[in-house]
């Protein structure tokens, strides 16, 4: 008998029912009165960190190429007979997937026959079909996306960027990989990367919208296949509490430097500690260095940098936590002095509280946005049950934030010892910086 | 859903529409007026400069306090050339009223701000605050500079040049650094007076605070305007086709290369036939390129079709191996023959039509698309609400996108091909 929970948002009064079902899935659906459209995810908690691993039973930790959980995201489009797409064309749902470093998950957007859609989500993504020619015929497809990324100026900045603060963590590998590491991908790798990972245990159906928990529920009854519990485990190597390189160049025919300067922190457990210290790094750094910031505002009035400066918010996972800002400038180096000049300043003297506050009520802003959107609504229910939370905690979080917690933060764990700055120039700029 | 119109004054439309089932309003001020390249990049740089500061915020600082404020309540500005017309847009969302702690009124707030960066800006002696212009003139200059961050565009605009060449779509709105470094203080501030009597003005509000009374900022700042005289302007601009193909190559550092085909129509298409072919030809995961070009033939990551509706023309955009770019482009054409001959199955043109069904009704399901089609159907000059389009979309025959396809014949070429 599955388990039913109801998970009130007293801020606009809405039920998100979170459903553990019999073989193992979690289920939440948030059905929205007055929209048309639903919106449906399918996730497993597998992204491209997950590279070394083992499940139950194996002695050995294995490691596979870098890429193969995009790969395999690719390959679950197709099924023995058709690709989902044409079964989508049937209902008239727009579906998709991607992969992120920790989740991939399969979506659709309707505004008719949603449960049609979700039967073909749930028989797609539980059927796989790989072999020598369909493996083959993808990578001429995945190479050019990998190319795409390379000639990408944010993905270069992004992957230098953490290819400098992190020596082993897998979030230094691109979630494509390589034109190199997607050959080594065959069928056979695919298929052993699939069971481990796409089990139900460890994964979750989200939906919201114009839907029905009653349906959705027969349909998952009807349709979820149980499996044994993979109970898979990872293993990352000892990532040094260094960075691995103060400095990334990236040369790309671009005219103005760009860059992103990020600030290694140490990581957190798995859970919402996780997601406070993310939303703490963010309102720190937006503090500092949002548009009404001082500093902001000086580096603007001397053309130091323009509006593309700002932070980029905080990320964190298992083993990372980082904040970065970025810009366009063509003096990153000097820009960077500034930054450090900001936070040796605030560490010592403290920072604008009204503006912390201001900041708060923007991230309050931002989550307000979020409510009433059926796709932000169901990404909202994954990213909860990817960090055992709850939804609507985020806004619960950020309440509880105070002008000491940020503080703290920044005294005890911005080192301005572990941070990369990673440029983004042209080639003949390459040592013009600063000089 | 409960929308009104009201006419502000001389060729000033206010469309409001209230759902409450929103969580936010978005408020959106559209001014119209003859795309003319030599002027555009003045009024480009006049409409930074209102989005930055006013007379009461004089300065980005102050006005970003402000909106931090107000839960992030955020202003911008967009420019696009539809043919021969530009519009240039004054955009705010705020959340809505009943989320702000302290019971604001979130969107008169944002009608405010509005109006006083439309209508009393930062100004003195007859011209913007030195200090703040070149700020803006700056981050003008660097966006232009700056034209390969990505690349996607870059060869866009770089394609327009030849499949538009002779018509102000062949020219970036932005204009060249050159034309913005020419501006100054004064020219932009007179820039922008002429754009205040000139632009046709349509206003969008859709969200749950959308009424006429919470924008009375606006209307009473459009109403005190006194010397109005908008320039006519047309949205029917059709482009003509070329003699011969025009095949234009050029090269960059890069690892993808970028192949974009034109195609022109010399005959007027119905909109909605337009798009219903679109969607077959190339506009989605189940058009035909998508299938063969991409996932048959294996020779893109990308490969996507657009329309330019008031040029009449088509483009096929993708992301390739320049080696394959002769096949890419056969493969192109055979799929636009194929549409053109009836060589596909019903069940394909039966899909599309219901992918699209799906869209459209979906439409009322986010601010932002609602206010495109609120716009669309003055761009289009005809009935496109949801329930006419889904009306249209059905009476869509095979016939129909095949002279669609049938119309378009090649026109450019253009490659963005990697240096070897």
């Amino acid at each position: 008998m599955s388990k039913i929970e109801l998970i009130r948002d007293e801020l606009d009064g809405s039920v998100c029912r979170h459903i553990t079902h019999d073989t193992g899935l979690h289920i939440y659906v948030k059905e929205m009165p007055g929209f048309t459209s639903t919106h449906a995810l399918f996730a497993t908690h597998y992204g491209s960190l997950n590279n070394c691993f083992r499940v139950r039973g194996e002695a050995e930790f294995s490691e596979v190429p870098e890429g193969i959980a995009h790969f395999l995201e690719h390959k679950l489009f197709e099924n023995e007979d058709c690709d989902a797409f044409e079964l989508y064309a049937q209902t008239g749902a727009d579906a998709n997937a991607y992969t992120t470093f920790d989740h991939t998950a399969y979506l659709f957007d309707c505004t008719e026959n949603v449960y049609d859609s979700l039967r073909i989500l749930l028989n797609t993504v539980q059927n796989p079909y790989f072999t020598k020619e369909n493996v083959d015929k993808e990578m001429g497809i995945i190479e050019q996306e990998i190319r795409m990324g390379l000639d990408n100026v944010g993905s270069a900045e992004f992957y230098g960027l953490l290819g400098g603060l992190y020596h082993t963590h897998p979030v230094r590998i691109q979630i494509a990989g390589s034109v190199e590491s997607i050959h080594q991908i065959d069928a056979d790798l695919l298929y052993r990367c699939y069971h481990a990972f796409y089990d139900l245990h460890n994964m979750a159906l989200c939906i919201a919208g114009n839907v029905e928990t009653e349906k959705v529920l027969a349909i998952c009854d009807e349709l979820l296949r149980p499996g044994e519990d993979m109970q898979v485990e990872q293993r990352f190597a000892d990532e040094p509490d260094t960075v691995a390189a103060d400095r990334v160049d990236i040369i790309r025919p671009i005219k103005i430097p760009v860059f992103t300067l990020g600030f290694k922190l140490p990581p957190r457990p798995h859970g919402i500690e996780q997601r406070r210290a993310e939303l703490c790094a963010r309102l720190l750094f937006e503090t500092l260095f949002n548009n009404s910031a001082p500093v902001f505002n000086e580096m603007l009035e001397e053309g130091l940098i323009n509006y593309e400066f700002g932070s980029d918010g905080a990320m964190c996972g298992d083993g990372y936590l980082l904040v970065s800002v970025s810009g366009e400038t063509e003096r990153p180096e000097a820009v960077r002095d500034r930054v450090f000049a900001e936070i040796r300043r605030a560490k010592a003297e403290g920072f604008d509280r009204d503006c912390f506050e201001r900041v708060k009520r923007v991230s309050y802003g931002r989550i307000v946005r979020g409510l009433c959107i059926p796709e932000a609504a169901a990404s909202s229910m994954m990213m909860a049950w990817m960090l055992g939370t709850t939804p609507g905690d985020s806004r619960r979080i950020l309440e509880t934030l105070t002008y000491e917690d940020a503080l703290a933060m920044l005294r005890d764990e911005i080192d301005l010892d572990k941070t990369t700055l990673c440029v983004v120039h042209q080639e003949e700029a390459a040592h013009a910086d600063d000089q | 859903m409960k929308e009104t119109t009201q006419h502000l004054g001389d060729a000033v439309e206010l469309v409001t529409i209230q759902e409450p089932k929103f969580s936010t309003d978005v408020l959106h001020v559209m001014l119209l007026l003859p795309y003319e390249p030599e002027k555009s990049p003045a009024y480009c740089l006049a409409m930074s400069m209102l989005a930055q500061s006013c007379r009461k915020y004089p300065n980005n600082k102050a006005i970003s306090a402000r909106l931090d404020h107000l839960y992030g309540l955020s202003i911008g500005t967009g420019t696009v050339a539809y043919g021969d017309t530009l519009r240039l847009t004054f955009s705010a969302s705020c959340i809505a009223d009943r989320y702000a702690f302290g019971g604001e009124a979130l969107l008169r707030e944002a009608a405010q701000i509005a109006a006083d960066c439309l209508f009393d800006p930062n100004v003195t002696d007859g011209a913007f605050d030195p200090g703040e212009f070149a700020i803006q003139q700056r981050e003008a200059i660097d966006a232009i500079r700056n034209d390969t961050l990505d690349l996607r565009l870059f060869a866009r605009q770089r394609f327009h040049r030849t499949f538009f060449e002779g018509e102000p779509s062949a020219f970036d709105t932005a204009g060249t650094i050159e034309q913005v470094e020419a501006l100054g203080p004064q020219s932009v501030y007179a820039a922008y007076q002429e754009l205040l009597r000139r632009a046709s003005v349509r206003i969008y509000c859709v969200g749950p605070d959308a009424d006429a009374e919470a924008l009375a900022p606006l209307r009473d700042g459009f109403a005190a305007l006194t010397d109005r005289a908008p320039a006519p302007f047309t949205l029917r601009s059709p482009s003509p086709c070329k003699d011969e193909v025009r095949r234009v190559t050029e090269r960059l550092p890069i690892q993808q290369s970028k192949l974009l085909l034109g195609f022109k129509s010399e005959t007027p298409l119905d909109i909605v036939h337009l798009r219903v072919f679109n969607a077959l030809f190339g506009a989605m995961p189940t058009s035909l390129l998508f299938a063969n070009v991409r996932e048959r033939m294996s020779l893109c990551y990308y490969c996507v079709s657009a329309f330019y509706a008031e040029k009449q023309g088509l483009i096929v955009d993708s992301g390739i191996d320049s080696a394959n770019a002769g096949r890419v482009e056969e493969a192109v054409r055979e799929q636009l023959a194929v549409i053109a001959e009836g060589r596909f199955e019903d069940a394909a043109l039966e899909n599309v039509k219901r992918a699209l069904t799906s869209a459209v009704r979906g439409i009322g399901d986010t601010p932002g698309a609602i206010v495109a089609n609120a716009f669309d159907k003055f761009r289009f000059g005809e009935d496109l609400s949801p329930a006419v389009y889904l009306e249209r979309i059905a009476a869509v025959t095979r016939e129909d996108v095949m002279a669609v396809a049938a119309a378009y014949r090649l026109d450019t070429v253009y490659l963005l091909e990697e240096e070897k």
